[in-house]
């Protein structure tokens, strides 16, 4: 297991990229899987750590581009950092706006491989602390009753106390108690936190 | 005997008679002779006619002959440029996936060595910055053929110059090397893609540099355009560097040929290749004086008729 460690992996078809790659993200105390297939790459169990794939655009099979958009259709959140033997500028392009970290032209410096990794890293870390924060969010969700949801929606969309019980046709006394139950079951201090906490689990 | 006489008289007779026959061949015969000297005097022009006709006849096939070969080479040569840049991106690539893991490796190496074995750090040093030299030279080579796809939009050339010539400027004053313009105003649009256009008068321009490095002051680079004919405008690009030695002026556009210690011969494949595409042909000659002159044509655009 990869323990605290931050985890590489390499998708490059030439055997020794990987390898030296391999080696060289090791001796920088790196967890580091390599493989020479895209397909590999998707099939393969993803380790819960901070990760980033060092990805070679040309690939036989599915190449980079469309690993990354694969990666995407399955929510598989890992920056992506491209490597290339061809210095072709709209595939980069291309890379950049489907979110990749950077793209580096081979064969490229340890300095700039780390400095891009650096950042892939802290970028998976905020994604996946992103992804708890949601998650636990979702779950507090779950807890609502459907009257405490519905009531939930309405505050998140800006409504007044006033508002929601004439909208539901109860008593404003009702409505507060709701509210208030709400408030406390998701964790909210403050109504801006409650609406944040909407727009995250994206049900406003 | 006075018989004997008439005989005498008679063959006398005779003989006058004959005598007048003979005048009659010889002057027939002076006729034929005549008649001969003109027939031959004729045949003698017809042949010479037919003679100066069958050598034109000849050197016309062997211009002919000529002429094709020209073109064979002509159109091997596009197809060798086409062929060019999809070799080179090709040979880029294979050869940047060894020098990745190389670099790589002695990356790895010299970090698990740590402080230990200085010698062996050092070499590992070397075998780092000789990878870095053959990759500087590939990201040269693709940044000669980068290639987006072409923008073609009439352009007015003398303006395409004068945004090169910006380009330049700074390296120019460097150089302590001055540009001097002679552009033809009011010159007609042609049709092209600008930024190939300037990667050519750029590629001339810096060639003009390499030439002139060991060149007295003044240093000067004179920077033609001007109308040829109807169809076709013609820019120069002049220097005084140190000119092209005769023996290579028919190799200079073929790739991978360089006079320069570090050049990679593709600069002027390239542009040729780049004007040929616009429709033109790009051509040099050494100036009388010293240095060369580099020139390419382009057609003039036609006007839409609407």
């Amino acid at each position: 297991m990869s323990g605290h460690r931050r985890i590489v992996y390499i998708v490059d078809d030439d055997h020794s990229v990987c390898r030296a790659l391999s080696l060289l993200l090791k001796s920088h105390d790196f967890y580091v899987e390599t493989f020479t297939r895209a397909e590999d790459f998707l099939t393969s169990k993803h380790l819960k750590a901070p990760s980033c794939l060092i990805l070679d655009i040309q690939l036989p099979g599915i190449d980079g581009l469309a690993l990354q958009e694969a990666m995407a259709a399955r929510q598989l959140e890992i920056p992506i950092v491209f490597i290339t033997g061809h210095g072709d500028i709209p595939m980069s392009v291309k890379g950049m706006k489907g979110g990749a970290i950077d793209f580096l032209p081979k064969p490229f410096t340890d300095n700039d491989l780390l400095e891009a990794i650096d950042r892939a890293i802290v970028k998976n870390k905020v994604q996946n602390k992103n992804h708890t924060e949601i998650a636990g969010i979702k779950r507090r969700i779950r807890t609502l009753s459907p009257r405490e949801l519905e009531v939930f929606r309405f505050v998140a969309n800006g409504m007044l106390s006033k508002q929601i019980a004439f909208k539901c046709g109860t008593a404003l006394q009702t409505i507060k108690v709701h509210r208030s139950r709400v408030m406390q079951k998701m964790h909210a201090k403050t109504v801006t936190e409650l609406i944040h906490f909407a727009q995250k689990a994206g049900i406003i | 005997m006075i018989n004997r006489k008439k005989k005498l008289v008679l063959s006398k007779k005779n003989l006058n008679g004959g005598h007048a026959h003979l005048e009659d061949v010889v002057a027939g015969l002076r006729k034929t002779r005549c008649n001969l000297k003109d027939r031959i005097r004729r045949q003698t022009g017809e042949l010479k006619a037919k003679n100066g006709q069958l050598k034109s006849r000849a050197r016309k096939e062997i211009r002919l002959d000529s002429e094709i070969k020209a073109q064979r080479e002509e159109l091997l040569h596009v197809t060798r440029v086409g062929k060019l840049a999809e070799f080179v991106s090709s040979l880029a690539h294979e050869i940047s996936q060894p020098l990745t893991a190389i670099l790589s490796y002695a990356q790895a190496a010299k970090r698990m060595l740590s402080d230990r074995e200085p010698e062996a750090q050092k070499i590992l040093s070397y075998i780092i910055d000789d990878d870095q030299r053959a990759a500087s030279v590939i990201q040269r080579l693709r940044s000669l053929l980068k290639k987006s796809a072409p923008e073609i939009k009439p352009l007015n050339i003398n303006v395409v110059i004068d945004g090169t010539l910006r380009l330049m400027a700074t390296d120019a004053t460097v150089r302590n090397i001055f540009f001097k313009l002679k552009l033809e105003s009011g010159l007609p649009i042609i049709l092209g893609d600008r930024v190939q256009l300037q990667q050519v008068i750029l590629n001339l321009i810096s060639n003009s540099f390499d030439a002139m490095e060991n060149s007295p002051d003044p240093r000067e680079i004179l920077i033609r355009t001007l109308r040829k004919d109807t169809k076709t405008i013609v820019v120069a690009v002049e220097d005084s560097g140190c000119g092209i030695p005769e023996r290579n002026l028919p190799k200079i556009f073929t790739h991978f040929f360089t006079s320069k210690p570090d050049g990679l011969g593709m600069g002027l494949s390239i542009s040729r290749s780049i004007i040929e595409a616009h429709g033109g042909q790009l051509g040099v000659k050494n100036n009388p004086e010293r240095g060369a002159t580099f020139y390419f044509t382009l057609p003039i655009a036609v006007k839409d008729a609407s």
